[in-house]
């Protein structure tokens, strides 16, 4: 059975003829200005350098000759528990591909406070998930803000050569639950082109999952 | 004779006890949000070969959310499965026209609080006799600052009636679900921009919001751009460079008329292709 409890920020901000604002629109921190996205699917990706909880740098540039999967993370997201936890579709997944080449790095864009933020709570999650990939800190979220990065997890792939292939969900599957049948695992799919030397036929699909906690 | 039989709805829920930790979550986790789906119709019965409409009413405790066929930036949409006897027709669901939700960071979400509508359109053979069964089987995401996700079935027994029978019963609902453009009076849109762009025109509206539907807002380039005018509100709504070839922008909308009256929702769509 599924029990399951997300901090998803989505405080309702009520439209003209929605009924009064719920309690917890007070609480709610306010909107950060909106940053037009820098990342769009066939252009060069925006480059960053971010630290992982292990106190390692990692610049984007510096991995160009290699494909790259950027995973936006929370450890504490129900969607990427279900992911990550048994039987998930990231269980083993990111292994399969770092041994084939691919840079897997998990980013966290969460501010200080906020759900499943920080150093420390992601160097226990990396443990907890057994996770072979870096987890980056965005504590600002301004990498989250260059690339439009909307939940977690919400997946990006680059190729060697530098260049956005890929922004979207995961799969067709929340939380397992396939939207329409046949199950489709978009990250898969992507990087099984890549490795034949094939253009990713569907290079946006609409994320899914627990919004990111800027 | 009306037999109703609903079968409420709360996913038990309970914090994660066992996983790695629910962060942001009070201690002892909070209540669980309850959501009581029943299914209803607008007839006490049916008449053979009569379509009627049944709604699924989610009925959401207050401060929680659920989202739309288009959840926007987060979420999960809110989903019904509906069961009929064999041989009855069944369309939909139609959803109710959302409210639009943001959240830090400016992810926009859509959905309902207090109630959310599903409705279908079923059709008896004209030979059907006997009590009919529907099963609504229905599934959710419920949010407020965490969210969880919910299941449950509700089910209905309509019994045929033999003379004069009487729909109307879910008028109210039905004026929650999108009508063609073409009732408001001198509603016209137009495509721009090599199809990339689609302007709507209503008239004497003096507000308007738009909804765009799943696919569609995926590949838009910005919001939804809305001008008022001494005639009314032009609404436009443009893709992205790289979205699909074929793709136009589409989705519902809510039009409030100039000097009161009640809002009107319709769908908001291309119009349809004409010879060069």
């Amino acid at each position: 059975m599924l029990s399951l409890l997300i901090a998803l920020a989505c405080a309702p901000k009520p439209a003209a003829e929605a009924p009064a604002p719920p309690a917890v629109d007070a609480a709610a921190p306010a909107p950060a200005a909106p940053v037009a996205a820098e990342a769009v699917v066939g252009q060069a990706a925006p480059d960053f350098t971010l630290t992982d909880v292990t106190g390692a740098s990692h610049t984007l540039s510096a991995y160009k000759g290699k494909t790259v999967v950027l995973e936006w993370f929370n450890p504490d997201c129900p969607f990427v528990k279900y992911a990550h936890g048994q039987g998930g579709p990231l269980v083993g997944l990111p292994k399969t591909w770092i041994d084939q080449g691919v840079v897997w790095l998990a980013i966290n864009s969460g501010a200080e406070g906020k759900q499943g933020a920080g150093k420390e709570r992601n160097a226990a999650a990396v443990g907890e998930y057994g996770m072979v990939n870096p987890v980056l800190i965005d504590a600002d979220g301004a990498v989250g803000r260059r690339y439009a990065a909307k939940t977690t997890p919400h997946m990006f792939i680059i190729d060697a050569q530098g260049v956005l292939v890929y922004d979207g969900a995961l799969d067709n599957a929340p939380l397992g639950k396939v939207e329409a049948e046949p199950r489709q695992d978009h990250v898969v799919a992507a990087l099984t082109a890549l490795a034949a030397g094939q253009p990713v036929a569907q290079g946006r699909t609409q994320p899914y999952g627990c919004s990111v906690k800027y | 004779m009306l037999t109703l039989l609903t079968l409420l709805a709360c996913s038990p829920v309970r914090p994660n006890a066992d996983g790695p930790g629910d962060g942001g979550v009070a201690a002892g986790g909070p209540r669980p949000p309850r959501v009581e789906v029943t299914l209803v119709a607008e007839a006490k019965g049916y008449a053979p070969g009569q379509a009627m409409w049944l709604a699924v009413q989610y009925d959401i405790q207050k401060d929680w959310h659920l989202y739309w066929s288009n959840p926007g930036d987060t979420g999960l949409p809110t989903t019904a499965a509906l069961t009929a006897p064999e041989g009855w027709g069944v369309e939909g669901p139609d959803y109710a026209a959302p409210h639009r939700f943001v959240s830090p960071g400016e992810l926009v979400s859509f959905g309902y609080s207090d109630s959310a509508t599903l409705m279908f359109r079923v059709t008896p053979p004209a030979e059907a006799a006997g009590d009919a069964v529907f099963t609504a089987a229905a599934r959710w995401l419920a949010c407020k600052e965490i969210c969880v996700p919910g299941e449950a079935t509700a089910s209905l027994s309509l019994s045929p009636i033999h003379g004069a029978w009487t729909g109307g019963g879910l008028d109210a609902q039905l004026g929650l679900i999108p009508l063609p453009m073409a009732i408001w009076p001198g509603a016209t849109a137009r495509l721009d921009d090599g199809a990339r762009s689609l302007s709507v025109d209503l008239p004497g509206a003096a507000e308007v919001e738009v909804f765009p539907d799943a696919e569609t807002w995926l590949h838009l380039a910005g919001p939804p751009q809305v001008a008022s005018s001494a005639r009314g509100q032009l609404v436009r709504l443009t893709l992205r460079p790289d979205a699909p070839e074929g793709l136009t922008p589409r989705g519902v909308m809510r039009a409030t008329p100039k000097g009161g009256g009640n809002a009107q929702v319709l769908d908001f769509y291309a119009p349809p292709s004409t010879p060069e």
